[in-house]
């Protein structure tokens, strides 16, 4: 894994967060593909999948792409994705790739587990 | 350099990651120029994926060749020109896929000409001196598109 970018996975309620920190670019690709099989609904059976982006710096249209391709196996095999932490101006990149459509961006993690709890009442 | 306008040139290696580096650098000379700049961030962006584009489709990855990223600053706007060694002036037409087509290739690409070509005013490919230039304007606050 490249020394730029982690990406670290825990579970929280019913959701299964990956806390991703550096770069999410070219360097991010091995990293997150490596983690896991996404396509593959978690072990845990956890069907929502949160992405933390507090500690992400930097994200180019390379970053994107790998987010797209993860976000949709995801979303093929079930899972709800949601992301909070991006900046104003990477939400703004996401709305511009149709991203925020598939990838709902909140303000904290507390608010997509208030969220989450909504949903499987 | 003339009177209220500034130009400053930066050159980079065909490395990907490189082009943080010139990002950075266009930052902080719009954040020295015109301090409190709304735009100063999406600049570096679209400056960042234009330096993507040239070092990957421009110069192939062969990172002797050099990235050149041109900035100049008037009163009106900023003008900034990434050039390239490439060959071929990439045709720029209305996206044909919709955001969905898009999203179902297989390898999901080229999204960082749609990022350029929504936060630039305005940006054009043109063959320069053997090379291809991509160049980008963003027009300061309050004067017309």
């Amino acid at each position: 894994m490249s020394r730029s970018f982690q990406a670290n996975m825990r579970t929280e309620e019913e959701a299964v967060i990956y806390d991703l920190e550096g770069d999410l670019s070219h360097q991010s690709e091995d990293a997150l593909y490596g983690l896991r099989d996404w396509e593959r609904t978690p072990e845990s059976g956890r069907r929502f999948v949160v992405f933390n982006l507090t500690r992400v710096s930097y994200i180019n249209s390379i970053g994107i792409a790998v987010l797209i391709r993860i976000v949709r196996a995801l979303r093929q095999g079930g899972c709800q994705v949601f992301a909070y932490g991006a900046t104003p101006h990477y939400q703004k990149l996401f709305r511009i790739v149709g991203l925020s459509e598939h990838m709902p961006i909140y303000p904290s993690e507390a608010s997509i587990l208030q969220r989450l709890k909504l949903l499987d009442s | 350099m003339n009177e209220g306008r500034v130009e400053l040139e930066w050159r980079i290696p065909s490395r990907i990651g490189c082009e943080k580096r010139v990002m950075r650098k266009v930052a902080a000379a719009v954040a020295g120029h015109c301090p409190g700049e709304e735009r100063s961030e999406e600049m570096a962006t679209a400056v960042a994926e234009a330096c993507l584009n040239a070092i990957e489709h421009g110069n192939r990855l062969v990172s002797r060749l050099p990235v050149t990223v041109r900035l100049t600053v008037d009163s009106e706007k900023y003008r900034i020109r990434v050039f390239d060694q490439g060959s071929a002036v990439p045709e720029v037409r209305p996206d044909s896929l919709t955001l969905a087509e898009r999203w179902q290739a297989e390898r999901p690409r080229g999204w960082g000409l749609r990022i350029i070509d929504s936060l630039a005013d305005r940006f054009a490919f043109a063959s320069v001196d053997g090379g291809v230039c991509l160049e980008m304007i963003f027009f300061k606050r309050g004067v017309e598109p």
